[in-house]
């Protein structure tokens, strides 16, 4: 059974680990340890908020997390993105609970994704929040939904403004377990993984990237972390960053890694 | 006040399909219905059915949104047959989302392509995956089909399929175009709409289905696939969102400068 971390004020952490082995395409070739899956849940006074539902892998204790906290309140998820370690739970939570506000911002309707086994359970139709709007409607005025940065498929990112964290969904992911009792969150640089490291597994699922138009890219980057204060970087799997220090200094080493490789050293000028 | 989602569900089953464009092999699909400005534009979620001598195999297995009748055109092409592979061209929910049921339905069949990640998706199920690299050749008994490099893609973990028989290119989540069309034109090959699909729907269709083709060169995709032509005979190209194309080399230089005038834009 995973773990329940509070993350901030009333954001909370549901985490699985899988151990390395090759087997998993953006974790990149050579990497070791243990991967952390996180499910994040928010909550307010009337709603559960649960981002993204996760893999079968990470159901029990996702399941458990979301019965233990939802106290009688309405249950919301949030879908960044339609790939299965997101949404692949989603039926199953469809399933388990009654009337589930479900809510993306993405152009998939996520009642067009799942199979149903127990269809008994009534929900509400699903809901569409732009980009740039917030989630006022559900209870959380404090939570926007954003176009990412960087993305492969119809993608949102979403940031809670009240405690300042950017929940990252496939991108900032790169910084592995040694062992299973290592921290879950890191909150300090000390042993924090090489700008490298960043790339390869950056790359290795955004592989487009080293194409791409690095001054457009580098433009809508700044564009969007130089308006955003953000003390919590909050991915769908690989370790939570925490403090506005750590995660200044950690996306400073992923844009240095991604966007200026040539002068961070890590691609060869001929 | 609460927006529901656009995406307006699946459209009307077309009986036409699953059709038959080529000797055993089949065109399945099931279109969703989405507006795009006054209109409500249906698009495709196409997947394939080749049949060989001995083995059968699908290529992708439709949306979770046409299960119901999914399930009539699988046996309607199967024909009493039983399905011995099924081939995800990668792990998005629009390509694979009905693996589950299917591996249920058809308890022998096997799931055979790039299949990482797939032991965290369907923990119950790994001993029914098997690994794929480009180049491998899958035997059907009288024909056989190959696995290639995607060369255009979103998730790097895709493949494309290509049948030497009958020349057909299984390429996913290329030369996609959507296209208005009306119930009844959903099984219609892009060279028998009453309007052929437009530089523009290809544009509209890629960039955003492959967003990153906002921010890189095209050019070298486009010569890939020029390569790509000239090296293989392909008579048919079946692509996920969209429909049958017979025209291939018209169709190639529509959707090459579809992406080209993404960037333009």
């Amino acid at each position: 059974m995973g773990n329940v971390i509070k993350i901030a004020e009333d954001v909370s952490a549901v985490v699985d680990l899988v151990e390395i082995d090759g087997r998993v395409s953006w974790v990149p070739a050579g990497a070791t340890g243990y991967e952390p899956y996180n499910t994040y849940l928010i909550e307010s006074d009337e709603a559960l908020l649960v981002v993204d539902p996760g893999m079968p892998a990470h159901w029990k204790s996702v399941h458990a997390a979301i019965s233990d906290q939802l106290r009688g309140r309405r249950l919301v998820v949030f879908n960044t993105r339609s790939e299965l370690e997101c949404i692949a739970n989603l039926g199953r939570l469809l399933d388990s609970f009654d009337t589930v506000q479900t809510v993306t911002s993405c152009p998939l309707n996520p009642f067009d994704l799942v199979h149903r086994r127990e269809p008994g359970r009534m929900h509400p139709p699903s809901a569409y929040v732009g980009f740039r709007e917030t989630l006022a409607d559900f209870g959380f005025p404090h939570l926007h939904s954003f176009r990412p940065v960087i993305k492969m498929l119809g993608t949102s990112w979403l940031y809670d403004a009240r405690g300042k964290v950017l929940f990252s969904t496939d991108c900032f992911g790169g910084d592995y377990l040694s062992g299973p009792d290592d921290a879950l969150v890191r909150d300090t640089l000390k042993g924090a993984p090489p700008p490298e490291r960043l790339r390869a597994a950056m790359l290795a699922k955004f592989d487009w990237l080293e194409q791409a138009d690095m001054p457009i890219m580098r433009k809508l980057w700044d564009g969007f972390f130089d308006d955003l204060d953000i003390h919590v970087l909050a991915p769908t799997h690989g370790r939570i960053q925490s403090g506005a220090d750590v995660v200044g200094t950690v996306l400073a080493s992923y844009r240095s890694a991604l966007l200026e490789p040539e002068d961070a050293g890590l691609v060869n000028v001929s | 006040m609460i927006k529901p989602h656009f995406a307006l569900g699946a459209a009307p089953a077309d009986e036409r399909l699953p059709r038959e464009f080529a000797p055993q092999t089949f065109w399945l699909s099931g279109c969703s219905r989405q507006p795009v400005g006054e209109e409500i534009l249906h698009s495709h979620s196409s997947f394939y059915m080749v049949c060989g001598s001995s083995k059968t195999a699908i290529i992708d297995t439709g949306s979770s949104r046409d299960w119901v009748d999914i399930q009539r055109q699988l046996r309607e092409a199967l024909n009493g047959r039983t399905l011995d592979y099924i081939i995800p061209s990668h792990p998005e929910m629009p390509h694979m989302g009905n693996l589950e049921p299917l591996l249920e339905l058809f308890p022998k069949a096997k799931v055979l392509g790039d299949i990482r990640n797939y032991h965290l998706y369907f923990p119950d199920m790994d001993d029914r995956f098997e690994m794929r690299h480009p180049g491998d050749i899958l035997d059907l008994g009288n024909r056989k089909i190959e696995f290639i490099e995607a060369i255009i893609h979103d998730l790097p973990n895709s493949l494309w399929v290509y049948d030497h028989k009958e020349q057909v290119l299984f390429s996913c989540d290329a030369y996609c175009y959507t296209h208005e069309h009306e119930p009844g034109q959903c099984a219609m090959l892009a060279e028998e709409l009453p309007d052929e699909p437009t530089v523009a729907d290809t544009s509209f269709v890629t960039s955003r289905a492959l967003a990153w083709t906002q921010v890189v060169d095209s050019e070298p995709f486009c010569k890939a696939l020029d390569e790509l032509l000239e090296a293989r005979p392909i008579k048919f190209i079946a692509p996920t969102h969209g429909g049958v194309i017979t025209d291939v080399r018209r169709m190639t230089t529509l959707f090459q400068e579809g992406m080209r005038q993404i960037r333009e834009r």
